[in-house]
């Protein structure tokens, strides 16, 4: 009880620290704003509920967070997503417009899409949620060196596809 | 260029790519609504605090009671069936046996709003229904202090609020049976939960219970929130069907009477919030037309709601989010040849208030257009500037379901 009494303490500056990047990388795997604040809701009354004392909070929201959106995204899977269908881009380098966040959901996406999950999650969380390699290791629980070779394919497989 | 610079400039191409190019924040009132949770959660045995809300008038049926009524029923069929079924059975049986009914509820809602908008926010609203059966059966639901819906047998239904003296009349008995089945008529409710139990159409995520204590029956069903809330949880937890609900009856077990009935709504800290509770049924108290009917009935000045809104260029064939600029600024402007058909269905007194708040308005914003829960419109989210130099945000609901597909208002004012 007063390991949670002092997760609790400690709530408002995790969220202030956090809640950004956090937000970024929900808000870019469900491409939905309320269902983005939910996962990050949940995350952190559970690291507040948590009864042991919590050594690396960004690890653990970040794992929370990333575990709370495959929840959302398989309750989903009866149902489309609520805007990918509005998206019929062209090309997803043409445009230098900023563009809405629910259409930067859909633009990222589909070039999200031409890779492995692992591929994927490695570069949403290095890019929208600005993490380390040796951070997202211990986020996914592999090796940096795995890390950085899913992000390297990754890479390159986006430069064959879109570059070369 | 040599080939290690090359290779990093093209990474760099790649990484622009899969980098937003707008800024994405969550909402300024995060923080403070998850430590508010936080403290919730922390505090669980306390009773939530209770917030008065903002009144949003649907003015028709938003939500089908038919859905309502799948919430309670689909959970009924999985094993063990039988003995909820026999259950149901003999509840129907003794309602239809059923001379009159008056069942006593409270409801968290708003007095004034429609039926089936509830609130784990609101207080509780003393609701009393009272029923004559017959052929036809003649009804009156009322909350205290609020709206009235009543069906006096004839070829039209009626609702009201009572402290406005004004409302709504339908052509037929059906204008609220759609939306209020479940608190008018217990029987229309477990016929149909009946009816889903022998189609055998089963949800695997919802679940019941059936438990006997002395000579009480309890049935408990536990369902989950109706409608598609990817785009926004707005409605959510506004309606029993948009709600994750534990809904419990208790029947007598000799004449399969329903007894008691409470609703619990879940929330998302897992709490459970009780919704709709019963006070005392009674069945087969002296009821005459004149209960039903009320004297207040003959102070009412009524707008017909049947007529299909006038299909004007302006509100036909344009997106959410054009139909809402184009009411505000006609709200605005009180431009009556648009509004004539936009605030279709207002009675006179909700259209003087409108007036009276909204006149002279300067849209700041209007957002991208939503759906959410059941509701068979969209949402749109606008910020104006009163008159008065006040800005506002509000979450305008507008539907054009209507023969003419013509947007109306049909909440968020």
């Amino acid at each position: 009880m007063q390991n949670q009494n002092t997760n609790i303490t400690h709530l408002g500056r995790w969220i202030d620290l956090y809640q950004e990047p956090l937000y970024r990388y929900a808000f870019f795997r469900l491409g939905s704003r309320s269902d983005a604040e939910d996962v990050l809701q949940d995350a952190f009354l559970k690291v507040a509920s948590s009864t042991t004392t919590i050594r690396n909070p960004k690890a653990y929201l970040f794992a929370a967070v990333a575990s709370g959106c495959i929840d959302v995204m398989r309750r989903r899977t009866k149902s489309p997503l609520p805007i990918d269908t509005k998206m019929a881009l062209s090309s997803p380098t043409t445009s230098e417009v900023p563009l809405e966040a629910e259409e930067e959901f859909c633009r990222i996406n589909k070039l999200l899409s031409q890779l492995s999950e692992q591929q994927s999650e490695v570069i949403r969380l290095h890019i929208h949620a600005q993490m380390k390699f040796t951070e997202i290791a211990e986020v996914l629980s592999v090796p940096v060196s795995t890390i950085k070779s899913r992000w390297a394919s990754g890479i390159e497989r986006l430069k064959q596809l879109y570059i070369n | 260029m040599n080939r290690e610079k090359y290779n990093q400039k093209q990474e760099g191409q790649i990484v622009d790519m899969l980098t937003p190019r707008c800024e994405v924040k969550p909402s300024a009132d995060l923080k403070d609504r998850i430590l508010e949770a936080a403290a919730s959660q922390a505090q669980a045995a306390t009773t939530p605090v209770r917030k008065p809300r903002r009144m949003v008038y649907f003015m028709r049926a938003a939500v089908s009671m038919a859905a309502v009524v799948a919430v309670a029923v689909v959970v009924m069929f999985n094993t063990p069936a039988t003995a909820a079924r026999r259950l149901l059975a003999d509840a129907v049986v003794a309602a239809n046996n059923a001379k009159t009914m008056i069942l006593e509820l409270n409801v968290r809602t708003e007095p004034n709003e429609t039926f089936e908008f509830i609130s784990p926010e609101c207080h509780f609203v003393p609701t009393t229904v009272k029923v004559i059966y017959g052929e036809p059966s003649m009804w009156r639901l009322e909350k205290q202090g609020g709206r009235v819906a009543l069906y006096d047998g004839g070829d039209k239904s009626y609702q009201w609020i009572s402290s406005q003296h004004q409302g709504w009349v339908h052509n037929g008995g059906m204008f609220a049976e759609a939306d209020l089945a479940a608190f008018i008529n217990p029987q229309q409710l477990l016929n149909m939960e009946l009816n889903i139990a022998r189609e055998r159409k089963v949800a695997k995520y919802h679940k019941y219970e059936v438990t006997t204590i002395g000579d009480w029956v309890n049935v408990k069903i536990s369902a989950t929130a109706q409608g598609d809330f990817a785009d926004s949880k707005l409605m959510l937890n506004t309606s029993i069907a948009e709600s994750n609900t534990i809904r419990n009856y208790s029947f007598d077990r000799q004449s399969g009477r329903l007894l008691n009935m409470s609703i619990d709504v879940v929330m998302p800290n897992k709490e459970q919030i009780t919704i709709v509770e019963s006070g005392a049924i009674l069945y087969d108290e002296p009821l005459t037309a004149e209960d039903i009917v009320g004297a207040d009935f003959s102070t009412v000045e009524f707008v017909a709601v049947d007529d299909t809104p006038k299909g004007i260029s302006a509100l036909v064939d344009v997106s959410a989010e054009k139909a809402a600029k184009t009411i505000l600024a006609a709200i605005s402007d009180w431009d009556s040849s648009i509004l004539n058909t936009a605030l279709f269905g207002l009675t006179p007194m909700m259209k003087y208030t409108v007036r009276t708040i909204y006149e002279g308005m300067e849209i700041l914003s209007v957002g991208k257009s939503f759906t959410s829960g059941l509701y068979p419109g969209r949402f749109v989210k606008c910020k104006v500037r009163l008159a008065d130099g006040q800005n506002e945000e509000v979450v305008l609901a507008l539907r054009n379901d209507n023969t003419n597909k013509v947007w109306v208002l049909d909440g968020g004012l």
